[in-house]
């Protein structure tokens, strides 16, 4: 079996689980904006979701003998990013941090564009807020990640209507909260 | 996608991608600002997991078989060695008791006369139990 884009989840976590590099990393590729994303829906913050998703690849590479259905590698996955991510926010709460702002990046955008950023995140924050846990993870896949809702529904072993329900109304939510205040150009 | 959605639409085929939302759900994507975002990310979780992938590599390298060979070559040797030991002691212990010897029991409850135990040993009997006698 050799390594390539074309490989199914399955064929890559078999490769991964000899420690064959160049498959953990196309897994890396495949879903790292997906755990992202997961990880954001329920940290809100920019840096906890990038280590909660990065700690969950490390988890998932520690623990990939137990993925008992490779094929469903993402599904797992997510699972161990939303646990990660939970437990992370459990933890910093525990130390009462300072609430940072989604998205607070180490570039240097210009300053106009700065303040519309940070604007704008600050509305979509506060309007994502108002979701629960499942739709926010749904709306960012779908919307974000470009997940199909088929993909979300089999990978999140969610019914196909339930994953088209949470969609439509977290983006309904967010409309209600955004449309006034975001112009239509972002 | 308008305000115009009745909810009705939620459970009828696939919804697409919502122009709108994804426009504004774009600015929580890390690479908006970083564009090398993404390709940093990897390089953090390919750089944590050498280590545990290289631990891998060597797991697979190593069969069954090469686990079995391993044994083998201390198990069989010393097998071997147990089971020529056995035998030679086993041919060997019934030739090597005399047909007279001093009785350990008896060296122990019996007169010897004024003779040390050493002495009566010194005569030649070979001593040994009565249990390995009878």
């Amino acid at each position: 079996m050799k390594t390539s884009e074309d490989s199914t989840d399955g064929e890559l976590v078999e490769l991964a689980c000899r420690g064959d590099e160049r498959a953990f990393g196309l897994l890396v590729q495949r879903y790292e904006r997906a755990a992202y994303s997961v990880a954001l829906s329920v940290t809100g913050k920019h840096e906890d979701a990038e280590d909660a998703a990065q700690e969950s690849f490390m988890v998932a590479l520690e623990r990939l003998d137990e993925c008992r259905n490779p094929d469903r590698f993402a599904g797992w996955l997510m699972t161990i990013v939303r646990n990660r991510s939970r437990n992370l926010i459990r933890r910093l709460s525990l130390r009462d941090t300072d609430q940072i702002p989604i998205g607070a990046m180490s570039s240097r955008p210009t300053p106009d564009r700065v303040t519309e950023t940070s604007e704008l995140r600050g509305q979509l924050r506060a309007a994502l807020d108002q979701l629960s846990d499942i739709q926010r993870e749904i709306v960012l896949l779908h919307d974000l990640e470009g997940w199909k809702h088929r993909e979300i529904a089999e990978r999140l072993d969610l019914p196909s209507g339930t994953v088209r329900s949470h969609l439509h109304f977290a983006r309904k939510a967010l409309r209600k909260a955004l449309k006034g205040p975001v112009s239509a150009d972002i | 996608m308008t305000d115009d959605i009745t909810d009705l639409d939620a459970y009828r085929g696939d919804p697409g991608l919502d122009p709108e939302v994804s426009a504004w759900l774009r600015v929580l994507d890390p690479a908006t600002e970083e564009p090398n975002y993404w390709f940093r990310f990897r390089s953090w979780v390919a750089e944590g997991a050498g280590p545990e992938l290289a631990r891998r590599r060597l797991l697979a390298d190593v069969s069954v078989g090469d686990v079995l060979q391993a044994w083998s070559r201390t198990l069989v040797p010393t097998a071997l060695a147990a089971a020529a030991a056995a035998a030679f002691l086993l041919f060997q212990s019934p030739a090597t008791v005399p047909e007279n010897p001093l009785l350990v029991e008896d060296l122990l409850v019996a007169e010897l006369g004024d003779e040390p135990i050493p002495a009566a040993l010194a005569v030649g009997n070979a001593v040994t139990f009565a249990a390995d006698r009878f």
